[in-house]
């Protein structure tokens, strides 16, 4: 790979694409790298608003416009992308939760401890107000037993299908018993608390361990099981590398994880500093979400964005963020190869580049860039003579928005 | 190739499957059969579509909203008036009406009773639709069911890849020069596999959109379909139905009428009443009408008592319409308006019974390996 080339591969993978002063600068990936991965995030949420009976909508419409923004124009692109990777993984969804207030909380968290050690995110998301609601752990009391979050934290959080059983996952839910969730309407917050009585506090088996077992050990005996490092691997690879990584490239990630105390800043650097990291099967091997797509266009070319005119492109495409289908999230690349996803794109490109003038909409701001600019900051500079004829006689709106519809800018 | 790519040019080429042509004949069809889901999202109003007009509760409970002028069906039940059309297709006994249908411990949020209908699974893990596991458990490919509508549905998520999806309001705008810019783009093939494509998916779902919308506009005509948006989806529906799939899943939006319900209820079973009735003689003028089951269901009903402005709040349990090939009849008895439970319809008939008797009698599959357990049959069918 070229110089150009293997730096915009690196910042679409540790982020959502670069922009052209940062193709053009002179820091190098690896400098890029150790900073962001060393940097203590910024974590600049909103004050919460008060809970209300009506205008929840006018809250949530809040809450993506601040999403949006942050995810724009994160200065360390790399945390937001992994707040991104944890927010696909540790699924949750207003659509049942109702509140923004509660994915602010959430928000909170994922974005404390993205790169932090794993079991303390683990016990940060299953503690927390959003995640009790949505698998129902609030519910799940000594002698009402719910099972919904002892079974999903095991097959999609941590250990994967085939690595428990149903005996398990029983003992788990008694062992996760006693959390309580507690709106506090004028406050704009919710209290979780952990009623002593509400547990179950009997012995349980789990996983090979025996005891009186409580949700910190469920969290500990998942957040160090080998299944969790090897899935980790597998699941991290695949969305900063490319998809089915080979066995020699788990397990050298799992150690990594398993020799650093489940950090997973320590996996991350071990993913961007593997050699198979800038090779021919990893460049422009993934399809665009949706929402990838919509954040790498604004963010590359710096367009300043109507909030909810992205909102409704992503929905006519099938992705507004915290409404995933169900508790497995989005489905992967391959997926989004339908029509809402890829003809609304064509639309969205020509939105994001039109002349707006005073009606608001999108602001492009399209005197920093030439022709040959658009080529080298949303196709790496890679172009041929075919295509770029296709430029003759169109405005630079246009051959923006030709750029941002072709197939292969529709591929990180 | 492994399993994820395969799919992945199934669904382009199931892309093409819609646009074939009416390749439908009767002989080909015969034993083909599709269900057809439409989804009232919101809570219908189950009262006032199928209206109890003899019981002075229902005029007690809804002073300014109370639907006076219904049709009648039996010494009981009378549909909306804008139901009109429904009712020539009643008496030819090819509706069947289930009335006060929920489940036990009803949920009133939207999300999770939509959750609960969509997996059939009122308590526990609901992370698999129903009509998934059905296509899972026959083996379905890509193409043999299709969404139409914006959000994927619950119902149609399962462990193997999505279905088809259209959306109704799909088009591209591509006019002038970048339009031509961008066609000759588009027709370029491309050198890594993966933009191949993603460039073969677009022109595919290109054409299909162009030739569906140019189908669907006849259909509108030759059948009459309402020409409001509600209207093209049922077009759409049935011209869906030509590339014979298992499922076509169809959400329709707007029924959550907590004020000034008279007016945009009206409305909405305008366009759902008349739509039913153009589907109806479409698929007859195709001879399918052994072949196609339509069963029309929301995720809960709404409070018997109106509101404070002129609208109704979330309810409970509220009738299940089924169209086609069907035992008609009213079904479930009549809403207890004398027996609330907190001010809700207590419920008759477990929804999951008419699931059940869909995948037993219908689509001839053993409905406990989908449902998790039987349920008695009505005798809808």
């Amino acid at each position: 790979m070229d110089h150009i080339v293997q730096k915009a591969h690196f910042f679409r993978r540790a982020g959502f694409g670069a922009t052209l002063d940062e193709l053009h600068s002179d820091i190098s990936p690896e400098i890029l790298l150790s900073t962001w991965l060393n940097e203590s995030p910024v974590i600049n949420i909103p004050a919460p608003l008060p809970i209300v009976k009506k205008g929840k909508q006018d809250q949530s419409r809040e809450m993506w416009r601040w999403l949006l923004k942050q995810m724009v124009s994160a200065k360390n692109p790399l945390h937001e992308r992994m707040v991104n990777f944890w927010r696909d993984r540790f699924v949750v969804s207003i659509r049942k939760i109702g509140r923004a207030q509660l994915l602010l909380d959430y928000e909170r968290r994922l974005r404390t401890y993205a790169m932090g050690d794993f079991q303390e995110l683990l016990m940060q998301v299953t503690t927390s107000p959003a995640m009790l609601k949505y698998l129902d752990n609030d519910q799940n009391r000594a002698g009402k037993i719910n099972e919904n979050y002892s079974r999903e934290v095991m097959e999609l959080f941590t250990l994967g299908q085939g690595q428990y059983t149903e005996k398990d996952i029983q003992e788990g839910a008694r062992a996760l018993t006693g959390w309580q969730v507690k709106l506090r309407p004028e406050m704009g917050v919710a209290d979780v608390t952990f009623v002593k009585r509400r547990h179950d506090d009997g012995a349980k088996n789990y996983l090979g361990y025996s005891g009186k077992l409580s949700t910190q050990d469920v969290v500990e005996i998942l957040a160090n099981h080998p299944g969790t490092s090897r899935k980790l691997a597998v699941d991290l690879w695949s969305t900063l590398a490319y998809r089915n990584p080979e066995p020699a490239i788990i397990d050298r990630l799992a150690q990594v994880y398993k020799q650093n105390n489940r950090s997973i800043k320590a996996v991350v650097a071990a993913v961007f500093n593997s050699p198979e990291f800038y090779s021919a099967k990893a460049y422009r091997s993934h399809l665009k979400t949706p929402l990838y797509f919509v954040l790498s266009s604004l963010r590359q070319l710096q367009i300043e964005a109507d909030s909810d005119r992205v909102l409704s492109g992503l929905r006519s495409m099938g992705q507004v963020p915290y409404n995933a289908p169900s508790v497995k999230g989005w489905q992967g690349d391959q997926g989004w190869l339908t029509a809402p996803s890829l003809l609304t794109r064509i639309n969205v490109a020509q939105q994001f580049t039109k002349e707006y003038g005073d009606d608001g909409g999108f602001k492009f701001d399209l005197e920093r860039y030439s022709a040959k600019d658009l080529v080298t900051v949303l196709l790496d500079g890679n172009s041929n003579r075919q295509f770029e004829e296709q430029f003759t006689g169109l405005s630079k709106r246009e051959i923006a928005a030709l750029i941002l519809s072709s197939p292969i800018y529709q591929l990180a | 190739m492994n399993r994820r790519d395969f799919l992945a040019l199934m669904s382009s080429t199931a892309a093409m499957a819609i646009l074939a042509p009416g390749s439908t004949n009767a002989a080909q069809s015969r034993d083909k059969k599709t269900l057809v889901v439409i989804e009232l999202a919101g809570g219908n109003d189950g009262l006032n579509t199928i209206v109890p007009y003899q019981d002075a509760n229902y005029r007690k409970l809804r002073p300014s909203i109370a639907i006076k002028d219904g049709i009648p069906i039996s010494k009981q039940a009378a549909l909306h008036p804008a139901l009109k059309d429904l009712k020539p297709i009643f008496d030819k006994g090819r509706v069947a009406i289930v009335q006060n249908v929920s489940y036990p411990n009803p949920n009133l949020s939207h999300f999770r009773s939509k959750e609960i209908w969509q997996s059939a699974r009122p308590e526990g893990v609901s992370d698999t639709g129903w009509l998934a596991r059905y296509l899972t458990n026959v083996q379905s490919k890509t193409a043999d069911a299709i969404f139409l509508g914006e959000e994927y549905p619950l119902a149609l998520t399962g462990d193997s890849d999505r279905y088809l999806q259209l959306s109704p309001n799909l088009s591209v705008q591509q006019r002038g020069k970048l339009g031509e810019a961008m066609r000759a783009v588009y027709n370029t093939p491309q050198g890594s596999e993966f933009a191949e494509q993603v460039r073969l998916s677009v022109l595919e779902s290109e054409a299909a959109i162009k030739q569906l919308t140019k189908d669907i506009n006849k259909r509108v005509d030759d059948h009459s379909y309402p020409k409001t948006a509600i209207g093209k989806q049922f077009a759409l529906v049935a011209r869906a139905l030509e590339s014979l799939p298992k499922v076509i899943y169809l959400t329709i939006g707007g029924w959550d009428t907590h004020a000034g319900q008279v007016r945009r209820h009206q409305q909405l079973l305008g366009d759902l009443g008349a739509g039913l009735a153009a589907l109806d003689r479409d698929i007859q003028a195709h001879n399918m009408q052994k072949n196609v089951l339509v069963m029309v269901q929301s995720e809960f009903g709404r409070r018997p008592a109106e509101n404070g402005n002129g609208g109704t709040d979330h309810g409970t349990a509220a009738p299940v319409i089924l169209l086609g090939n069907v035992r008609g009849g009213l079904y479930g008895g009549s809403p207890a308006l004398d027996s609330l439970v907190q001010g809700n319809l207590p419920m008759q008939v477990d929804f999951r019974r008419i699931y059940a008797e869909i995948l037993n009698r219908w689509e001839g599959v053993n409905a406990a390996t989908i449902l998790d357990q039987d349920f008695p049959k009505i005798g809808i069918l």
